[in-house]
């Protein structure tokens, strides 16, 4: 019973307040009615009466104060009036709120939008089971980067005799060229070993994943798809699990469909794979090696144990595979979460994070100069405050309860920021940087960490006037303050350091994405010796049984020729197996007469006698090949300058014999190995834009018919209308030949080499942009602190004759002397710290003068437009308004 | 109100709120008057602290109020003595006799 009565009160208290207020109102001034009516009857006057009552009442106001405090649920009420009281309070410097509330806002959104990029790309990427556990392997040679993938013997072996893994399963890339009544479309595949989908522990979203009963030899064949695949052929219809497909012209029945992110090697469908120590694998030998291998590490066993193992396992294979396991190979195993990310772009993502947690750093130190400012302002208040008799720890409650408004108002704005952040961000993340099963998503224990960084901040730095407070003597306080004097020196250097802090720290932020841009200008302006935008590439998809050998290949690829040259504004047009500016084929070129080299080091393109003009390489020497050259299969080649220079130096090559002993296990390659050296070209590209160009050959496309090939054209006119007219031409000449990737080399760079620095540069660029203005907000708000706390010393000095210039500079040079601080120490930090970002930039240099001296006069130039403001409000102070100040 | 008033002990004003409201209903000076009545002058209870710890009690459940008219046709807030009330005066009355009995034994003690 009295719990009910006890909480009914409590609501009444909350809810009904005004009633329970009238109610005592009435209550105490009728007491003190009855009481000068008990004086009155007492004999005495009726002004004697009144005065014994009221002495005897003590104060209405007291009174009710006293019932209520006593009150239950007073604790909460006097919270809610503390908070409407520090609504008040903030709603009274609008500027100040909405400046802080900002600010956070934005450090907290940044901060917990990349960090969470970072933690889905970089930490936790992979939806599979024990995916931490998951790692692949490749070999290495004594010189470099050898092979990713195996043949069919290794993987058996591997798989049955490790003692280091859980399970181990294969994939197989292959290209599918899926025919369909309305055309053919190339899609990539991968054929894995049914195990996959039980160690990966991922369920279909439809239908069943493939089974070791689908590998077996003979079984009905089947094949499941990627969600993506789902969503862009099949437009997500539930209806075609059970359906039949011609899949390189073999009828499959399609079983599954996984969910988005099941996306083991980025494939567009999966097909069952037995693998056998006699396994074939077609398309296999190409370049490009067999069996991509994936596996759990078993628990706790590390990457370089799970080598030492499998380097056992395949010391054997070194005799009969040395392509694959050459002399003194080793074995490096990586888990699939620390190649998650590329190397580069990797680094670029710590760059963002070092680079948000700069601005983080700014934010939180222009919030304390704020409160500080505002701590210096408010001694006055509450030196009034304590000496009405205001404890110390209602004081710091009500400053708390201030801090925790800001801080709470800017952690649901930050949260609102970080949303936005990451949604932009991951609109505008590059493709293939991440990987493809990568989800990011707000992260919640980053939001925490954010939040709590601002929290505390926002409450330390606001718990300051609390502290000068309770040690002020409210006498002292109420009479100086200000004058402005002996506010500045106490907290003065504080904010001092704070703001020359955040300056340096711009510079820092500035120059590095200063530098990252000039980067990304100089490899947008690398000559490639032709116009990418101008010339169109297209790689093209051949039904399987038709285009095998390397005659079926050219006539198609000369007749599809012969139609586009005839376009109006092709200036040029060729079969290729490689597109600029990075050439895949890698080969060693024994030279007769010279001891064969070790390396695969030199690049190969099979092309026609157009390569050279669609591409603009001017002919140094000798003669470039015919097209009766490539029409008869003629064993000529052409090399490019670095080649002559490597390996003839001063020699003439023009009549030298090579042979390439890599492609000499191909069925189709000449017997007489021998090649003949007919002309020598400018050198192109061909290992990045980056790079400079390695040895590099060109020979006729007709001489091997195994390596995939597209085409490339040159033109004048429209690129766009020219590929529309390509696709229009080849599936005239055959309706079952696709067009695979394809557009200019333009988009190709844009897509391969642009894009990262790009995303970086414009997420870097952005921070920079708001810390200078956090920074230009930080120097705002301490100067005309400063100018006003020392309007009454500016009002003497005008009224002692100084002009509004020299007042004026005196603001400014105050300032100056702060900023200019900050940029000498971000300088001299930046000169050591962007050493770190080398493997992001290229084409200049580290500490490259110019972009330190742009960031420093940009620097300059918003700190002192920052001093102006408040500086002009100083030279314009009115001295007896100044003097009248106090 | 010519005697030193004695410092109330916490407790001790609620029992003696709580004895004045057991004979009949009575508003805040009455109860103010009829405590010095019945501690001879001893006790005089300031608003100050009456009317706190009325509304404490009150929010406790040991009295209630209502508004009703005094003697002299005034306005005037009453309280009366709830279930609870009378049994927190029992209980507060037998805390009151050990506390005391305890004292006295106290001070006898030699």
């Amino acid at each position: 019973m009295p719990l009910f009565v006890k909480a009914r009160s409590f609501l009444r208290n909350l809810f009904l307040s005004r009633r329970v207020e009238i109610d005592l109102d009435q209550e105490v001034h009728s007491h003190l009615s009855m009481l000068v009516e008990e004086n009155t009857r007492g004999g005495m006057s009726p002004k004697e009466a009144q005065r014994a009552a009221w002495i005897e009442l003590g104060g209405i106001e007291q009174v009710k104060e006293q019932v209520r405090e006593q009150r239950i649920g007073n604790w909460l009420h006097s919270v809610l009036s503390d908070c409407r009281f520090a609504l008040r309070q903030l709603r009274k410097s609008p500027a100040f709120a909405v400046t802080a509330v900002l600010t956070l806002a934005l450090g907290i959104g940044s901060t917990t939008a990349i960090f969470s990029l970072i933690n889905g790309a970089l930490l936790n990427p992979y939806p599979y089971k024990n995916a931490e556990r998951l790692a692949t392997f490749v070999v290495f040679s004594a010189e470099q980067f050898r092979a990713w993938r195996f043949p069919a013997t290794a993987f058996v072996d591997f798989k049955q005799q490790n003692h280091t893994f859980d399970d181990m399963f294969g994939l197989v890339y292959r290209k599918v060229h899926f025919t369909r009544s309305n055309g053919a479309e190339e899609f990539t595949a991968g054929s894995v070993t049914p195990d996959a989908f039980a160690s990966l522990g991922i369920q279909p979203l439809l239908g069943r994943p493939l089974t070791d009963e689908d590998a077996r030899p003979g079984a009905p064949p089947v094949f499941v798809i990627s969600f993506r695949l789902w969503t862009n052929l099949f437009h997500r219809d539930r209806n075609i699990l059970g359906t039949i497909h011609t899949l390189n012209a073999t009828r499959m029945t399609l079983v599954g469909v996984m969910p988005p992110r099941f996306q083991i090697g980025d494939f567009d469908l999966w097909l069952p794979l037995n693998i056998t120590k006699n396994t074939f694998i077609p398309g296999a030998g190409i370049q490009s090696n067999e069996i991509w291998t994936v596996g759990h590490l078993k628990s706790g066993v590390s990457p370089e144990t799970a080598a030492a193992d499998l380097q056992l396992i395949a010391a054997p294979f070194q005799k009969d595979d040395p392509s694959y396991f050459p002399p003194h190979f080793r074995i490096v195993v990586n888990t699939l979460d620390s190649q998650a990310v590329g190397r580069d772009f990797k680094f670029g993502l710590f760059a963002l994070m070092v680079g948000v947690t700069i601005l983080l750093l700014i934010a939180c130190s222009n919030v304390a100069i704020l409160l500080l400012a505002r701590a210096t302002t408010r001694e006055r208040e509450f030196g009034i405050r304590s000496a009405l008799g205001a404890g110390r720890l209602r004081l710091i409650r009500q400053l708390l309860i201030e801090s925790f408004l800001l801080a709470i108002t800017s952690c649901a704005l930050g949260c609102l920021f970080a949303y936005l952040g990451l949604k932009t961000m991951v609109a505008v993340i590059p493709p293939d940087t991440i990987p493809p099963e990568a989800a990011i998503r707000l992260s919640p224990a980053v939001l925490l960490f954010s939040l709590c960084a601002t929290i505390i901040t926002t409450v330390i730095c606001g718990l300051v006037p609390a502290l000068y407070a309770h040690h002020a003597n409210p006498q002292v306080t109420h009479t100086s303050v200000g004058k402005g004097v002996s506010a500045d020196s106490r907290q003065g250097s504080l904010r001092n350091s704070l703001v020359v802090a955040e300056v340096a720290l711009s510079i820092v932020l500035s120059i590095s994405s200063g530098l990252i841009m000039r980067s990304l200008f100089a490899l947008q302006n690398v000559n490639l010796g032709f116009n990418p935008s101008k010339v169109v590439y297209a790689d093209i998809s051949l039904p399987e049984g038709q285009y095998d050998t390397a005659q079926q290949k050219h006539f198609l690829f000369r007749e599809v020729l012969n139609r586009i040259t005839r376009f109006p504004g092709v200036l040029a047009a060729t079969e290729t197996t490689n597109f600029p500016p990075y050439t895949f084929g890698w080969t060693t070129v024994a030279i007769s007469g010279q001891t064969p080299p070790q390396n695969r080091n030199t690049a190969s393109i099979f092309c026609t006698e157009g390569y050279f003009q669609t591409v603009g390489l001017p002919l140094l020497r000798g003669a470039l090949f015919s097209q009766n050259d490539v029409d008869s299969a003629h064993r000529l080649v052409v090399v490019n300058h670095t080649f002559v220079r490597d390996r003839f130096g001063e020699e003439n090559p023009i009549g030298r014999q090579v042979r390439f002993s890599d492609y000499e296990t191909w069925p189709d390659w000449p017997r007489d190995p021998y090649f003949e050296i007919i002309g020598v070209v400018a050198d192109a590209k061909n290992a990045g834009l980056q790079d400079p160009p390695r040895p590099e050959v060109y020979l006729p496309g007709t001489l091997a018919g195994a390596p995939p090939r597209g085409l490339m054209i040159s033109t004048t006119g429209n690129p766009h209308a020219i590929l529309e007219r390509v696709r229009t031409e080849v599936s005239a000449v055959d309706p079952n030949v696709a067009i695979g990737e394809a557009g200019t080399i333009a988009t190709r760079l844009d897509h391969y080499y642009f894009a990262r620095p790009r995303f970086l540069l414009i997420t870097l660029c952005t921070f920079t942009a708001v810390a200078f203005l956090l920074v230009a907000v930080g120097v705002f708000s301490v100067i005309s602190y400063t100018v006003a706390a020392q309007t009454h010393e500016i009002g003497i000095r005008i009224a002692l004759g100084a002009r509004a210039t020299q007042i004026l500079s005196l603001v400014v040079k105050r300032g100056l002397r702060l900023i200019l601080a900050g940029i000498l120490i971000g300088l001299f930090a930046s000169y050591f710290l962007t050493r770190l970002l080398s493997s992001q930039i290229w084409g200049v240099s580290t500490t490259d003068l110019s972009t330190f001296a742009t960031m420093a006069s940009l620097a300059l130039f918003v700190g002192t437009f920052a001093c102006l403001v408040p500086a002009r409000r100083a030279a314009l102070v009115e001295p007896i308004v100044a003097l009248r100040h106090e | 109100m010519n005697s030193a008033p004695t410092t109330l002990l916490q407790g001790t004003l609620d029992l003696l709120i709580l004895k004045s409201l057991v004979a009949s209903e009575i508003h805040g000076l009455g109860i103010s008057r009829r405590i010095q009545q019945i501690t001879g002058g001893t006790f005089v209870v300031k608003p100050g602290s009456l009317f706190p710890a009325l509304h404490r009690m009150e929010e406790e459940g040991w009295i209630s109020s209502f508004w009703g008219d005094s003697e002299n046709n005034r306005r005037a807030k009453y309280y009366r003595l709830t279930k609870a009330g009378r049994k927190q005066l029992e209980v507060e009355t037998k805390r009151w006799g050990r506390i005391s009995w305890a004292i006295a034994q106290a001070l006898e003690t030699p």
